[in-house]
């Protein structure tokens, strides 16, 4: 292995664990130890990534407040080093994290409080796509028919928790006295005029759109919503779709349809 | 080789380093400012943020200060992230593109700091074989930033100075001469700052950075840490009248990261570096 290979290795292993007996022997001290000199690149490293999670997760921060939010970030950093140079692509496992720390098992709704502030990030740093028109999307569905898979303009998110209600209650500084409440929300997340748009949708329109999201097809669906909602019209449910502009492509592999072939 | 401004650039007057806070106060105003420079990386997601720049680009000139590439990374560049880059810099017609002299990521993990290379014949090696491939996919020449460092390796072989040197050589590029990371990096490993300075191609220098650092006690020692949150302080630009002496008026910038102040406060150290920069003993470029 090459020298400069062996010691960014290194030097990655000790930023992570903080032990740089490793890097004793590559460093000159000039008045300082190696682990000094290093502690500086680990600090910076860890305020670093401390301050775009505390961007990404305002609410998460100030529900469990700054304090113990960096002491969690801490062992979050630790086991997880961004996989990308930029900062808005960090902490897409925050939430996971979360749902396995202990000491915040006492916030049950804190996993998908942080779902929805990564939903959020990730809609607002999403690329802009212009939606499908109608006329291509009515062609689409007669040429694919069920076999018709669609991206969306949109992420999909349910929670047995009010998270939307404590999301908006904690991200900003004033004070709501909002108090979580467990109740089934199903929301939307998408980009929109002025911001971020976060809305509750039925179970019908929801499970049609998060299938859909998944990027499974319309058939696939179409069915799993009506075995959610027996009344549920799918001619309908497409009208919308079209009309509030949600589909921006066309997935490929599509099926075609045998009564169209 | 030439670093060339596009049309418009003003190198005779001081920029700033723009930080989304100060993005609606600049829009409105619209103060006399030589030129911006940004981060790429803070307009590679949300489309609004490329479109506001965008906007912006139109009345001043831009510069793509990058810090995410890790140019010294021994496994090589992120393929992802350069065509970013290249897409942001295709979009923005930047009059100038940079880059670090420093690592980041190795093994797909990345720290978000700049960690200095030990100057040595393969690491070398491995940051022209970088930069040359970043200067082809970009298709034109980028300039290097020296690091502000906390250490130094005792693997290297030749001074860091002679190392950018020979980069330069070797690849074509640019240097962007940060006299606030020299002064830094020679308190903190006992170089000597104006030796630095001369031992740079003069011709290659196409940028210079300025900005305000930290000063950390560790057992009763001082560490300076190059935070960007503070004025410029006077022996940096003591140093920065060294480096124009030198290096002639190539464009300045003001950076200015954490402890983010009014705009003002930005304006008023660009107006100290004009003053400088403007002041007789300079030479021509």
């Amino acid at each position: 292995m090459s020298a400069l290979l062996e010691l960014q290795r290194s030097f990655l292993g000790s930023i992570v664990s903080g032990e740089t007996a490793a890097l004793d022997d590559a460093i000159i001290g000039g008045g300082f130890t190696a682990a000094q000199r290093v502690q500086i690149y680990r600090n910076n490293t860890f305020i670093t990534l401390t301050e775009a999670l505390a961007t990404t997760y305002p609410a998460v921060c100030r529900l469990v407040d700054r304090r113990f939010f960096n002491f969690a970030v801490a062992r979050y950093i630790a086991e997880n080093l961004p996989d990308r140079p930029c900062l808005f692509e960090y902490g897409a496992g925050f939430a996971g994290f979360l749902a396995g720390f202990a000491p915040v098992a006492d916030y049950p709704f804190l996993p998908d409080v942080a779902r929805l502030e990564w939903a959020v990030n990730a809609a607002w740093n999403a690329p802009e796509r212009p939606p499908l028109s109608a006329e291509t999307l009515a062609a689409e569905a007669t040429r694919a028919g069920e076999g018709l898979r669609l991206g969306l303009d949109a992420l999909y998110l349910s929670s047995g928790w009010e998270v939307d209600a404590i999301w908006l209650a904690n991200r900003g500084e004033a004070e709501t006295g909002a108090s979580p409440a467990y109740q089934p929300v199903r929301l939307e997340i998408r980009r929109a005029a002025n911001g971020i748009s976060v809305r509750r949708l039925d179970v019908a329109t929801w499970t049609l759109r998060d299938h859909l999201a998944r990027g499974e097809t319309l058939g696939h669906a179409a069915e799993a919503t009506l075995s959610q909602a027996a009344d549920f019209d799918l001619t309908a449910a497409l009208r919308a779709l079209a009309f509030e502009r949600l589909p921006v492509a066309i997935l490929p592999n599509q099926g075609v349809n045998p009564c169209n072939a | 080789m030439t670093l060339v401004l596009s049309p418009g650039a003003q190198p005779h007057r001081c920029g700033i380093g723009l930080r989304t806070p100060h993005m609606a106060e600049l829009v409105s105003r619209r103060p006399p400012i030589g030129w911006l420079e940004v981060h790429p990386e803070n307009y590679m997601g949300a489309p609004a943020a490329a479109a506001a720049l965008e906007r912006l680009r139109n009345d001043y000139p831009l510069s793509l200060h990058g810090v995410g590439l890790s140019l010294g990374s021994a496994d090589g560049i992120d393929a992802t992230h350069l065509a970013r880059l290249k897409a942001l810099a295709d979009r923005l017609q930047p009059c100038l593109v940079s880059e670090h002299m420093s690592w980041s990521g190795h093994g797909g993990a990345w720290l978000n700091d700049l960690v200095p290379l030990p100057y040595t014949e393969e690491a070398l090696n491995v940051i022209a074989r970088n930069v040359d491939h970043v200067q082809s996919v970009l298709g034109r020449p980028i300039l290097i930033e020296n690091p502000s460092s906390y250490l130094s390796y005792r693997a290297s072989t030749m001074p860091e100075a002679v190392f950018l040197a020979e980069l330069v050589r070797r690849t074509g590029c640019g240097i962007l001469c940060d006299v606030n990371n020299i002064h830094v990096s020679a308190h903190n490993l006992g170089l000597d700052a104006r030796e630095y300075l001369r031992t740079l191609p003069a011709a290659a220098v196409g940028e210079i950075h300025l900005a305000g650092h930290a000063r950390n006690e560790i057992d009763g020692k001082v560490m300076l840490i190059d935070d960007h949150g503070s004025r410029v302080i006077d022996p940096v630009w003591d140093l920065y009248r060294h480096a124009l002496d030198r290096f002639g008026t190539v464009p300045a910038m003001i950076e200015w990261d954490t402890a983010l102040p009014a705009l003002d406060v930005l304006l008023d150290e660009a107006a100290l570096a004009n003053a400088i920069m403007e002041a007789p003993h300079v030479r021509a470029a």
